[in-house]
């Protein structure tokens, strides 16, 4: 459970957004929509305590996440997973080794333990054939699988996806999208989708938040979305369609 | 007050640095493959330009010393005492900024601006112990050495210079060079490497860690932090000479 | 190779060049203990950590450190390269080896006991040859200059006597002048000798001086003794101008006092005549003075040039 509080942010003189309130509960897909720009991936990466706010707070499972010691901080992250818009797999290291990584700073796992969780993930983002190949020989969608894979390999309690689909074909897209339903399906993952693609919203979310105008415009499960007579939420609606159809 | 800001972010970067240096688990990998880029790849360049100082050096005191009652052996005085005070110091630390804290700097910049320093943080890592405690702990160990190899180089290629030349026999030069070298002075030098180690790579760590703005930023990072290093060594040369001489 | 055993070997490669450059350019052995030993000396001129440190005319070692020691000396910290280490009764003394170079030179002594690493030997300032020579020039030239200056300012009162017409009586006192004039005459002569004597013991002094090398004490001495009999000499020389300077002043008294007259001396060709030969052995005499003892205070001056 996630209880985002009263919100704000801004950098320098540029307010980004204001109020923002909302709470995620455990098993439930949210979708953070909005325009470019609008300040979608500077809320998520507040849910983790990447940024920090002006005012306000995230509380996770009880915890106000910007009250704890850097160690204790450390230790809540883990349980989250993080999908990063370009993937942000370490380029000095194989493909292998980047889903390694975590286990071998945060667990004391043998070598053939490791190499049999990182197959796991790796074959739930069907990638078992990956090998050693280098970060930079990987395609868009591999990456962001790659990255997925290494987002789970902790087993977290929550994952976080910035525009997961973005910049990938729609194939691909769709190929990503399944394994987001995937995860919180079969993991019970609690997930927050970052997005601009409404396609993949009504596929895969189970509530949406809009934001717009410097503030939180609007809220609600997808079955609202879809009869919501929210002006500027039918505006991005509609905008979208026409994008994609 | 950018000036203010940017002094305030780096001296809190450096204290988490220091503060996280005791995580040795966290940086000991990154810690030898910083030594070996920082300190043993380094080498070459730092030893031919020390080479080239001192056969320069020679060759020129030799022009310069035109007055026949000044005996030969105060050129290897010279040039022994130049190279050990302050040629190897400044001349390696100005070959490095370009060198290392480039390199470090767009090895930041990118991490960065690709999201990789996040992804770090995300997963539970102090991302400063990860990156910034290795590269600048490698220079406190590895810049001596590279004074060592500058000034041995140095007084080396003087000697050879001068007996190639024709223009102070190794008698003469070695002569001057014993009379004026000093305990005190190595000491010196080597403080100097040491400060300069530390001032390349905690202001190329700074500029990289808190690049924005994506390729062209990495960009503005890298040439800020080769320009400021140098800038800081010459300008730490001057502090030290005050203080300690 | 794994990183870590890289920069091991880099590190370690770097130490030993350290550590071996370092004893190369300090001239300490490169392997084994050094063998030092330290002397406590009043006054160390010239000297600089790194200066070598001679014994029977060759190197043996440089200087490692200089300090104040406890009581006010100076201690010096000397390495040498001695295998077969130091006689037990050597001696450290500070002197010049060649014209411009001071450096301690060990002399070596005939215990058949070895000093261990680390002991003291006793420790000598010896001002040299050149301290003594130049403290000698020194005296010598004020004395012949204070000669000098009597000298011109009895030229100048005989002079003022010529010139003046107020004296009538200079007749009178011609028996009493030509008897001093005698009477000078005998002193220049008895002691011209003298000062050629000593003009010829300077210049074989120098002679010496420059034939001289740092380890003939004997012609040291010699030369020493020489310069000491050569000052002596002057010295007598000195006097017996002040003698004369005295005999002269008493002329002028007696001139002054206006004993016989100005038109008695101007007729009396011979007082003329006996007043020009005196004008002329003083020129002689300030000739020998001038010529031969300059070339000698010119060698000084070059000494002390440095």
């Amino acid at each position: 459970m996630i209880e985002i509080k009263n919100l704000k942010k801004s950098f320098g003189s540029n307010l980004v957004w204001e109020d923002v309130n909302l709470d995620i509960h455990d098993g439930e897909t949210l979708a953070i929509i909005g325009k470019s720009g609008c300040g979608k991936s500077v809320l998520m990466k507040h849910i983790n305590a990447l940024l920090t706010p002006d005012e306000g707070t995230v509380i996770v499972d009880g915890h106000d996440i910007f009250k704890l010691t850097y160690v204790d901080l450390r230790i809540l992250r883990q349980r989250f997973g993080f999908l990063f818009q370009g993937a942000a797999l370490f380029d000095s290291i194989s493909a292998y080794e980047n889903v390694a990584f975590p286990l071998r700073y945060f667990t004391k796992w043998k070598e053939d333990q490791i190499h049999k969780r990182v197959m796991e993930c790796l074959d739930m983002v069907n990638l078992s054939n990956i090998g050693d190949k280098s970060t930079a020989e990987l395609s868009g969608g591999m990456r962001k699988r790659v990255g997925l894979a290494r987002a789970i390999v902790l087993e977290p309690d929550y994952l976080m996806y910035d525009e997961p689909t973005s910049g990938l074909d729609p194939e691909t897209s769709d190929e990503i999208n399944d394994l987001i339903i995937y995860m919180s399906e079969s993991l019970k993952i609690t997930s927050i989708v970052v997005t601009h693609d409404m396609h993949s919203v009504l596929r895969i979310a189970d509530s949406a938040a809009f934001l717009d105008e410097q503030k939180l415009s609007w809220y609600g499960t997808i079955d609202e979305l879809r009869i919501s007579k929210h002006k500027r939420l039918l505006e991005f609606i509609k905008a979208s369609e026409y994008q994609i159809g | 007050m950018d000036i203010l800001h940017d002094f305030g972010r780096y001296c809190k970067l450096l204290y988490q640095a220091i503060r996280s240096s005791t995580e040795i688990g966290t940086y000991y990998k990154n810690l030898f493959a910083e030594m070996i880029k920082t300190g043993y790849d380094s080498l070459p360049i730092v030893m031919l330009a020390g080479a080239f100082t001192g056969a320069v050096l020679t060759i020129q005191t030799a022009y310069q010393l035109v007055v026949s009652y000044i005996p030969l052996s105060t050129i290897g005085a010279i040039v022994v005492q130049s190279m050990v005070i302050e040629l190897a110091a400044v001349i390696s630390g100005l070959v490095l900024a370009g060198r290392v804290g480039a390199r470090i700097a767009t090895e930041l910049g990118t991490m960065r601006v690709s999201e990789q320093i996040d992804a770090i943080e995300s997963m539970g890592f102090n991302s400063v112990s990860f990156l910034v405690v290795p590269r600048v702990l490698a220079s406190f160990f590895m810049f001596p050495v590279l004074y060592i190899a500058a000034a041995t180089c140095g007084i080396l290629g003087g000697l050879l210079a001068g007996i190639i030349t024709g223009q102070v026999p190794m008698a003469d030069f070695m002569k001057g060079g014993r009379e004026y070298f000093f305990a005190w002075d190595i000491v010196f030098g080597l403080t100097k490497s040491i400060v300069f180690g530390f001032v390349i790579t905690s202001v190329s760590c700074y500029k990289g860690y808190y690049a924005t703005g994506g390729a062209e930023g990495v960009g503005k990072a890298t040439t800020n932090a080769a320009v400021l290093s140098c800038i800081y060594v010459l300008l730490t040369d001057l502090l030290l000479a005050a203080i300690l001489l | 190779m794994r990183n870590e055993v890289k920069v091991a070997i880099t590190i370690f490669i770097a130490i030993i060049v350290a550590v071996f450059g370092y004893r190369f350019m300090s001239e300490t052995p490169l392997f084994g203990q050094t063998y030092q030993v330290y002397a406590d000396f009043d006054r160390v001129d010239g000297l600089l950590s790194g200066t070598p440190v001679y014994m029977q005319g060759i190197k043996v070692g440089t200087i490692a450190s200089m300090g104040f020691a406890d009581n006010d000396s100076i201690r010096v910290y000397v390495n040498l390269n001695l295998p077969n280490g130091l006689p037990a009764d050597s001696r450290a003394v500070i002197r010049s080896v060649q014209i411009l170079e001071t450096a301690i030179v060990i002399e070596r002594g005939t215990s058949p006991e070895r000093l261990p690493s680390g002991s003291k030997i006793p420790g000598f300032y010896d001002e040299g040859i050149l301290g003594a020579v130049t403290s000698l020039g020194e005296e010598i030239g004020g004395n012949v200059n204070e000669s000098l200056d009597k000298l011109n300012s009895v030229f100048s009162q005989v002079d003022g006597i010529l010139v003046d017409g107020g004296r009538d009586d200079i007749q009178q006192t011609l028996s009493g002048l030509n008897l001093t004039i005698n009477q000078i005459e005998r002193t220049l002569a008895a002691r011209s000798g003298e000062i050629e004597e000593a003009i010829v013991h300077l210049r074989n002094t120098l002679a010496n001086a420059e034939n001289l090398t740092a380890d003939e004490d004997e012609s040291i001495r010699n030369m020493i003794r020489n310069l000491e009999s050569a000052s002596a000499r002057l010295d007598t020389l000195t006097g017996s101008m002040d003698e004369m300077t005295g005999d002269l002043t008493e002329v002028i008294r007696k001139i002054n006092e206006g004993e016989g007259s100005l038109g008695l001396m101007i007729n009396d060709p011979s007082l003329y005549q006996n007043l020009d030969s005196l004008s002329y052995n003083l020129n002689k005499l300030i000739e020998d003075v001038n010529e031969n003892p300059r070339d000698f205070l010119k060698h000084l001056r070059l000494f002390s040039v440095f």
